[in-house]
């Protein structure tokens, strides 16, 4: 498997008034040309933070260690200049809510054709004609009278659509989805879904996508990573996530979604999400965990490979 | 318990200055009956008026017309001082437990305030009381909400609706802010406390998965009307309608397989409800359209035990 995207012993620490937080507590995880990747997790797991370590566009008050690499070259290390350079046309980002994600202010044909010509020396017909081809490959039909649109003319869906054919513009070859559909109906959802994975198979970038919902990853992701308090728990290609769960955590994330086919009384995860101003020593899951050994209160458990592709971070499957 | 009868809720809405306003049809021509102790949820999308309806049914709003029912009496006429006494039965839980708890009261002053306010005796041990129903300990009573988790925020919303011992509870999306692991021990908790107290519920919610496993019976609302009402496992099994059938098809399921080869792929939109379709609201986007939907609003018509379908095609199938 080509390697597109490796993040290796990733920490980020936010200064805060009340404190450091530790978000990132050493993270990894590849993503593999051509795939589509997914992050689990809930509030708080550092979701999101991974996503924007990656395009380096955190806060000031954050401090980042680690090692990003992105097609053979360190992101930690560009300059903000090169990192320029690399957002938009080589990584680009679609996030959770479009209606904010867009400037109210400007039709929806100035707002593409500005992302379009700030990376590509076009003129703007020419622009105009890539954005239209665009915006017919995200199944927008009539792409004319959408350029000539404000976005609170359009609905939740055909903007979101409009964010997805902005991060397609430059034809780049990872695209991190923010929790993409979230602020969606699930009609609307399924049909963006649909059109990100169709697009995915046309173009064959990689996909990172984020998101707090098993049924999404189930139903998009090849292969699937899941987060707790900072860290990478468990990773694996999402049938053997499914069939075969490792980690104490991601058993008690399955065992708490409601099964649509029929009733059966949940068993919930007792406690709640730690505070990362001052997280658990060892592993950050230990006060939840059903299968608390002494071990786990003192040493970080390692992220290994298990099975073939199948990695878990837990003293008990020896990550020592 | 609540009878629910022809509920419409109109707002007016001026476009321009000199225009008369036209009206937006939020709830229009809304039935359903809950029963003691058992839940209905009410299911749809955004701008199906599910929301609105729970508030009109406590008359958060007033109905444009129709009648509520509450143990016999039309609650829908009554005055304002009348209903007061009857509001104490009907209580009400919203999405963000943040928002819905003041600030600047401690657990223990939220959940004492309706029954101070409706002077009620032994206030103190009753609120210990009722944090202990929702799984809280006295520690908490001191701390303020930001001092809480979203699932401790809502189990005090949740004791604070309890204290003046309810009948009827409307619960709007009472989990969709809270994370998964969080959102199983708000559930059981809701089963748990329905069962002891024998309060109904309606319950509004747009996650499929959540409904079948807290109702009894559903309504699937589309622009204002429901288009389909029956017995959860019916409806989750057999889906009638043709809307109810996309509901279903388009709900992720989290066991992996299916991607990448699905059966129907819904398309469009909810119309706007300000401008709603003719005939069936649902035509546009209705893959068994024929001209009779265009032209003719279908009935909500009974085919089965309990069992009521808005949908021209499912009751020539049943004739």
């Amino acid at each position: 498997m080509n390697v597109k995207l490796s993040i290796r012993d990733l920490f980020v620490d936010f200064a805060t008034p009340l404190g450091v937080a530790k978000v990132l507590n050493g993270v990894n995880l590849d993503v593999y040309q051509g795939e589509v990747f997914g992050v689990v997790g809930e509030t708080g797991c550092g979701k999101s933070v991974t996503s924007m370590s990656i395009l380096r566009v955190l806060p000031q008050n954050a401090y980042v260690r680690g090692s990003i690499v992105f097609e053979g070259e360190e992101l930690l290390e560009k300059t903000e200049e090169e990192m320029r350079e690399i957002r938009g046309s080589k990584i680009s980002m679609v996030f959770q809510d479009p209606m904010t994600s867009l400037n109210p202010l400007f039709k929806i044909g100035e707002q593409m054709i500005d992302v379009v010509r700030a990376h590509r020396s076009v003129g703007k017909r020419e622009a105009l004609d890539m954005i239209s081809s665009l915006l017919a490959d995200v199944r927008l039909s009539d792409p004319s009278r959408i350029v000539s649109s404000y976005p609170h003319e359009l609905s939740g869906g055909m903007k979101q659509r409009v964010m997805i054919a902005m991060a397609l513009s430059l034809k780049p070859s990872l695209i991190i989805a923010d929790e993409p559909t979230t602020a969606l109906d699930v009609t609307v959802q399924r049909q963006v879904l649909d059109l990100i994975l169709e697009l995915q198979e046309k173009y064959g970038f990689s996909v990172l996508l984020i998101t707090h919902d098993l049924g999404v990853v189930a139903e998009t992701c090849d292969r699937v990573g899941i987060m707790y308090a900072g860290d990478v728990v468990e990773i694996a290609p999402i049938e053997k996530l499914f069939s075969n769960p490792l980690h104490p955590y991601t058993r008690a994330l399955l065992s708490v979604i409601p099964d649509i086919s029929g009733k059966k009384r949940l068993t919930p995860l007792g406690g709640s999400v730690p505070s990362l101003l001052h997280p658990p020593t060892g592993c950050r899951f230990h006060p939840r965990c059903r299968f608390l050994k002494d071990v786990c209160r003192q040493d970080k458990p390692i992220l290994l490979e298990v099975e073939d592709e199948h990695f878990v971070s837990c003293h008990l499957y020896g990550g020592r | 318990m609540i009878e629910v009868r022809e509920l419409k809720k109109y707002f007016p809405v001026k476009i321009g200055v000199f225009k008369r306003p036209i009206y937006l049809k939020a709830v229009d021509g809304v039935s359903f009956s809950v029963d003691r102790a058992k839940t209905l949820a009410l299911v749809g999308e955004s701008g199906s008026g599910k929301t609105t309806v729970g508030r009109t049914v406590i008359r958060l709003y007033e109905p444009t017309s129709g009648e509520i029912l509450f143990k016999g009496e039309n609650i829908s006429t009554m005055s304002r001082e009348e209903f007061k006494s009857v509001r104490t039965k009907m209580q009400m839980i919203y999405q963000n437990p943040y928002s819905s708890l003041n600030p600047r009261l401690t657990v223990f002053k939220s959940v004492a305030e309706p029954l101070v306010e409706h002077s009620c005796a032994g206030v103190r041990s009753r609120v210990y009381e009722l944090l202990d129903a929702v799984g809280l300990s006295v520690e908490h009573a001191n701390k303020y909400p930001d001092e809480l988790s979203g699932g401790q925020c809502q189990r005090v919303a949740i004791a604070r609706a309890l204290a003046l011992q309810p009948e009827f509870l409307v619960l709007d999306e009472p989990t969709s802010a809270l994370d998964v692991s969080v959102q199983a021990q708000v559930l059981n908790l809701l089963i748990d406390v329905q069962k002891e107290k024998e309060i109904s519920y309606l319950f509004i919610s747009h996650d499929l998965s959540v409904v079948r496993y807290l109702s009894d019976r559903v309504a699937i609302m589309y622009l204002g009307k429901i288009v389909e009402i029956g017995f959860t496992d019916d409806i989750f099994d057999d889906p009638l309608h043709p809307y109810t059938k996309m509901l279903l098809d388009s709900i992720p399921v989290p066991s992996p397989g299916r991607k990448r080869g699905r059966l129907h792929i819904p398309l469009g939109e909810v119309a706007s409800p300000l401008n709603p379709p003719t005939g069936c609201k649902f035509h546009p986007r209705c893959p068994f359209r024929e001209k009779q939907c265009v032209e003719e609003e279908p009935d909500l018509i009974e085919v089965g035990r309990g069992r009521l379908v808005r949908c021209h095609f499912v009751t020539q199938r049943e004739v």
